[in-house]
């Protein structure tokens, strides 16, 4: 599975990217980002997107999971963000610099 | 000799006078003001006599203490939230209006800056706050965990503490607060939808403004500011004057951590992106630079002609919340042409500015 999330906006717009492909990741963390993606509902993420919060400054994520020939994508604020989604780009961006 | 020379006026009921003292341009505002003012004279003898005939004594001073807290100069009120360095705007609060300094920099800094600013936008245009009624300011601050961002989150402004090596303290630019109150402000005017044209309008908007709180804060002219937004917010690793400069769109960082600052001046160099909910803090660079042009151009205080011609844009109808900068531009040349004269010097100068980033007159855009 390939994970790409791209950081925009903010009040100073930074681009920050993240890819990775899991198949590369130790175990533990690629079962821990399977698990995880797993829980999402993508298509419906997919359909609502762009998920744009009220107010402004707000970070932009664009997500692009792709699995097999399977690809989702997904453009939201960081203000929408679910639990899931949240935990996600923490993930992604852990161990970054922001 | 009656109080009432224009029967017309006379017949303002003082509710539609109050909008058109919050509303109308500068010129129907001042005589909503007075008149206003002449009619809580006559309230105030009415409810003085109230009180001195036995009206209920008491109901007498409670409504005379009620139109004294109603005529008096409005005051800012805030209140300051500590988020703990999680990602909620729900915390505890650690600094409610008038309350001593707590020595924690970024809830002293909110508190600060929100007055400041509340202080400009009454000052300068007789507004009561972010919404014109006395809205009350509410900061959160240490949000999120090394958060290298501040946002408006449509009720409240939201500060990150930054993670210390690219971000310091984000309340640290008093242009910054300025800047997401002003977001505010907008939601509550113009409304500019926050995508594409409108949303860098919005963004241009708060912007400016953000940098006119700060030069009235330092009683700079136009020609001394340094039109910076951020000067604070990098950390000393990061070669960089601010996050943006409205005197040179394109030059406030270049640094091989964060990137170059990619705003364009003009027209020519407009970015087409789906990023940054269409380029709204890249294509900002543009008005941005049309009101440092009109600025400069006019000279002196840029918060006296030039902001002053912008805030009353962002109020006019002919904004709405899919203005682009054509419209925008238009909207200023009519708002300039009003206040000032159609041949003035200050209408010439707002053309020019918006000439220099090659943004052509438009028609308005339909709500």
């Amino acid at each position: 599975m390939l994970i790409d999330v791209t950081r925009t906006g903010g009040l100073a717009n930074l681009h920050r990217r993240v890819s990775v492909d899991t198949e590369e990741l130790p175990p533990e963390q690629r079962d821990r980002l399977t698990v995880l993606v797993e829980s999402l509902d993508l298509d419906d993420l997919q359909q609502r997107s762009p998920l744009e919060g009220p107010g402004a400054d707000h970070f932009q994520y664009d997500i692009l999971i792709a699995r097999g020939d399977r690809e989702r994508r997904v453009v939201i604020d960081d203000s929408e963000l679910s639990d899931g989604l949240h935990e996600l780009v923490d993930l992604l961006f852990e161990g970054e610099a922001s | 000799m009656t109080g009432c020379r224009n029967p017309i006026q006379c017949l303002v009921p003082p509710t539609v006078l109050l909008r058109i003292a919050e509303r109308g341009n500068s010129r129907q505002r001042e005589f909503a003001l007075r008149t206003l003012s002449r009619d809580q004279l006559i309230r105030t003898a009415r409810l003085q006599n109230a009180a001195l005939r036995g009206y209920g004594l008491r109901e007498g001073f409670d409504a005379l203490a009620q139109l004294a807290a109603a005529t008096t100069t409005p005051k800012a009120n805030r209140t300051i939230v500590d988020a703990r360095n999680r990602s909620t705007v729900i915390g505890r609060v650690v600094r409610r209006e008038g309350d001593a300094e707590t020595g924690d920099d970024a809830t002293d800094q909110a508190y600060d800056g929100f007055g400041a600013t509340f202080d400009f936008y009454r000052d300068l245009f007789g507004r009561d706050s972010i919404d014109g009624q006395g809205l009350p300011l509410r900061g959160v601050v240490h949000y999120g965990t090394d958060y290298d961002n501040a946002f408006w989150d449509g009720r409240r402004m939201v500060f990150g503490d930054g993670d210390n090596e690219v971000f310091s303290l984000l309340t640290g630019s008093l242009d910054v607060i300025g800047h997401e109150l002003t977001h505010g402000v907008t939601e509550d005017e113009a409304a500019l939808q926050y995508v594409g044209q409108s949303g860098a309008l919005n963004e241009s908007i708060s912007d400016v403004f953000g940098s006119l709180v700060k030069q009235y804060r330092n009683d700079e002219t136009a020609d001394k500011a340094n039109w910076l937004i951020g000067e604070t917010v990098w950390t000393p690793n990061v070669d960089g004057d601010a996050l943006r400069s409205l005197k040179a769109p394109g030059t406030a960082y270049d640094d091989p951590l964060v990137g170059k600052d990619d705003q364009p001046a003009h027209m020519d160099d407009f970015v087409f992106t789906s990023a940054d909910n269409g380029g709204v803090h890249i294509n900002s660079g543009i008005p941005n630079h049309a009101f440092y042009l009109v600025a400069t151009q006019l000279g002196g205080h840029a918060w006296e002609k030039a902001g002053r011609i912008w805030y009353e844009a962002l109020r006019d109808p002919g904004t709405t919340a899919r203005a682009n900068f054509s419209s925008f531009a238009q909207v200023t040349v009519n708002v300039a042409s009003r206040l000032y004269g159609q041949s003035s010097e200050e209408v010439r100068a707002v053309r020019a500015g918006w000439d220099g980033v090659g943004v052509s007159m438009g028609v308005a855009i339909a709500a």
